[in-house]
């Protein structure tokens, strides 16, 4: 076993990410420090650490964001590092001073890094200076007059947004499509943006309307190395929601890779990055131009894709870099093998608008088999509260091709069995078999402007299940009459079984 | 005994006799179900084809999951159909009551007592694994009591308001 300088880790998140770590810190045989409030007593979390220590109600507020109590955790616990997963705390400034001060290594990027990065204005402007490319536009700043913004409208290209300086919400934003209805637009939106925010200022910026979303996963030391780990596509999402997310990405060929890669890799060089870490990006379906939107200063939901193309375990990194170990890895070491799916089984129901479903986890079956892996944070008897995000598993699915993994996705979503709560499952089935996810034509408003989730009709599974239905209200209402009767004999559905099992013998 | 069965768009008549035997739509069928340790979890056996399904009972009716796909399930017999027509005729009431779906914490009330309301108009937000959840009126009406705040922790089926 290989050693690591850490000996105990708090992870201060919960569910699947907290799981996840658990694992990484076992292989090296660092314990572990979990921590649950009042309502996640009986998730598996708390079963799987070392420790488990309570902090409080239910509401994240009263509980996994509240940093005192998270340094007091890890100073009665003798902690020497803390995890924060994604969420909470994860890409909290203050928080990871707070640990460092406290001398626990926070395993993630350095609190510069995270402030450099956490405030959007500041983030593009640092990579601006580094030569990403951003969305084309004015700039919010300064204030413009309506001729300097027509003049500089060429520049920034058709369709584009005028936007309030002050704004949010929509308020004062408008989409102009030709030249010719600029100046009406611009005059609309400084009235609309002074009534709403008593400041009249408005600025441009390019509209993509048929974007994907591409990220750059990077992992860099302490001593200055960094490299990038491939891109992943997550361009199927609701309401800036991943829903799917996959590597390689249908619209990357090895030259952009490399070169979004680099830029990737220049930004987080900008701000003295270290440990995992998401350059975010949105890429023109139609002109191949992508522009730097956001980083992310920490471990994302979905860093299982990119492991399983790379080989690369992105969380046992984490550790090392935090313990002040050299990246093993060169880039020319990174390599995408395959292809990978995830899907993010959510507890919300697909069938009434995503409305988040609570409840009794009350029986589960997890698909299995070659290339399946199956991320998860609940198990039988876990109850699906209100208090948290509504993730419950992530369904990683590898095989060579798309084309195979999307078909042994649904395999695997066919076999995925959860009984109490409605899950985001039978959404994942459809939009699989849409044209335009098999033939990777998608972008980032596809689910919502698009997409339409059918009620298909299935005759034969209909009459399965009808069929199953009736077997067992014929059975309990033979058991209620049995009761009155006071009589006990097997349920008839059994004695059917039994006939049957007796008729069929050959 | 005979049963009529919807599930998704089919409606089927199952009969079951005292033997086990099993007739759909007049057409008799080898069925075999067996229920596992796992009460949720089946197999069933219909003319050798086999099939997994989860199976639960669900505020009366039955929920079947099979091959990712969950089948609402309504099984009647003679007696319970009896029973749906006279409830259905004694459930006219000249009130809508408007409940929380699910649990959650009421962020928003965009309406107050005897404000005429439109069908589709938003009447409540309650805030649940970080989402915002708005409730609408399921027809056009006047508001006549509000029953929750808002901050107020909402369960399931909790009455929010009524309209009359």
């Amino acid at each position: 076993m290989r050693e690591n300088k850490l000996k105990k880790v708090l992870i201060a998140n919960r569910g699947e990410i907290a799981c996840r770590i658990i694992r990484a810190c076992n292989e090296f045989g660092i314990q572990t420090v979990a921590v649950y409030s009042e309502a996640d007593r009986n998730q598996p979390h708390v079963r799987m650490a070392d420790e488990a220590w309570p902090i409080g109600p239910s509401p994240a507020r009263e509980s996994y964001l509240c940093l005192d109590k998270l340094l007091e955790v890890a100073k009665l616990s003798g902690a020497d590092g803390v995890h924060p997963g994604y969420g909470f705390l994860a890409e909290n400034e203050e928080a990871a001073e707070a640990f460092e001060a406290n001398e626990v290594t926070w395993i993630g990027p350095s609190p510069k890094a995270i402030r450099l990065m956490g405030d959007k204005l500041t983030a593009r402007a640092t990579v601006f200076a580094a030569g990403l490319p951003i969305v084309p536009g004015t700039g919010k700043s300064q204030r413009m007059t309506d001729a300097e913004l027509v003049e500089s409208a060429p520049r920034i290209g058709y369709p584009l947004l005028v936007k309030a300086a002050a704004g949010g919400g929509g308020k004062g934003m408008r989409i102009i499509r030709n030249p010719d209805d600029l100046r009406e637009g611009l005059r609309v939106a400084r009235l609309e943006a002074d009534a709403s925010f008593g400041d009249d200022r408005v600025y441009l910026e390019r509209l993509i309307t048929n974007a994907r979303h591409i990220e750059i996963q990077i992992l860099g030391d302490q001593h200055g190395n960094i490299i990038h780990l491939g891109e992943r596509d997550c361009s199927i999402q609701r309401r800036h929601q991943k829903l799917i997310e996959e590597c390689p990405s249908p619209a990357v060929d090895e030259a952009l890779r490399q070169e979004m890669g680099a830029a990737a890799v220049k930004a987080a060089q900008a701000v003295g990055y270290y440990s995992a870490g998401t350059v975010e990006f949105v890429l023109d379906n139609k002109t191949h131009e992508y522009f730097f939107l956001e980083m992310n200063t920490r471990l994302q939901v979905e860093h299982t894709v990119t492991e399983r193309v790379t080989g690369v375990d992105i969380v046992k990194e984490m550790l090392r870099v935090a313990s002040g170990e050299r990246l093993r890895y060169r880039q020319e070491d990174i390599r995408l093998k395959g292809h990978t799916i995830e899907c993010r089984i959510l507890a919300e129901n697909p069938w009434s608008n995503f409305m988040p479903s609570i409840g009794l986890i009350t029986s589960l079956t997890a698909p299995s088999g070659p290339g399946v892996r199956v991320d998860t944070g609940v198990s039988v008897g876990s109850e699906i509260t209100p208090f948290y995000d509504s993730l419950i598993a992530k369904l990683v699915v590898w095989d060579e091709t798309r084309e195979e993994a999307i078909i042994r996705t649904q395999q695997a979503l066919r076999e995925f069995q959860i009984v109490g709560i409605q899950t985001t499952i039978p959404f994942f089935l459809q939009m699989l078999e849409t044209p335009e996810f098999r033939s990777g034509n998608i972008h980032t408003k596809f689910v919502e402007d698009e997409f339409l989730l059918k009620k298909t009709r299935n005759e034969k599974l209909e009459r399965v299940a009808a069929v199953a239905a009736a077997l067992i209200a014929h059975s309990r209402r033979g058991r209620a009459t049995t009761l009155e009767s006071a009589k006990s004999h097997p349920s008839a559905w059994r004695l059917l079984g039994r006939r049957n099992a007796v008729d069929n013998r050959l | 005994m005979k049963y009529r069965v919807r599930a998704g768009e089919s409606e089927l008549e199952i009969e079951i006799d005292k033997d086990g035997g099993i007739c759909i739509d007049g057409e008799a069928v080898d069925a075999d179900l067996q229920q596992s340790i796992d009460p949720s979890l089946y197999s069933l056996i219909l003319g050798h084809r086999s099939y997994e399904l989860r199976v639960e009972l669900v505020e009366g009716n039955y929920r079947a999951q099979l091959h990712g796909v969950t089948y609402d399930v309504v099984v009647e017999d003679e007696r319970t159909r009896l029973l749906a027509g006279v409830k259905a005729i004694g459930g006219q009431a000249g009130e809508a009551v408007v409940k929380s779906p699910m649990p959650g914490i009421v962020i928003d009330i965009s309406v107050k007592v005897g404000d005429a309301v439109e069908a589709g108009q938003t009447l409540v937000v309650v805030e649940s694994m970080k989402m915002h959840n708005e409730f609408r009126a399921p027809r056009a009406g006047t508001v006549k009591a509000i029953r929750t705040e808002v901050g107020t922790e909402v369960k399931q089926n909790t009455i929010l308001m009524t309209l009359g």
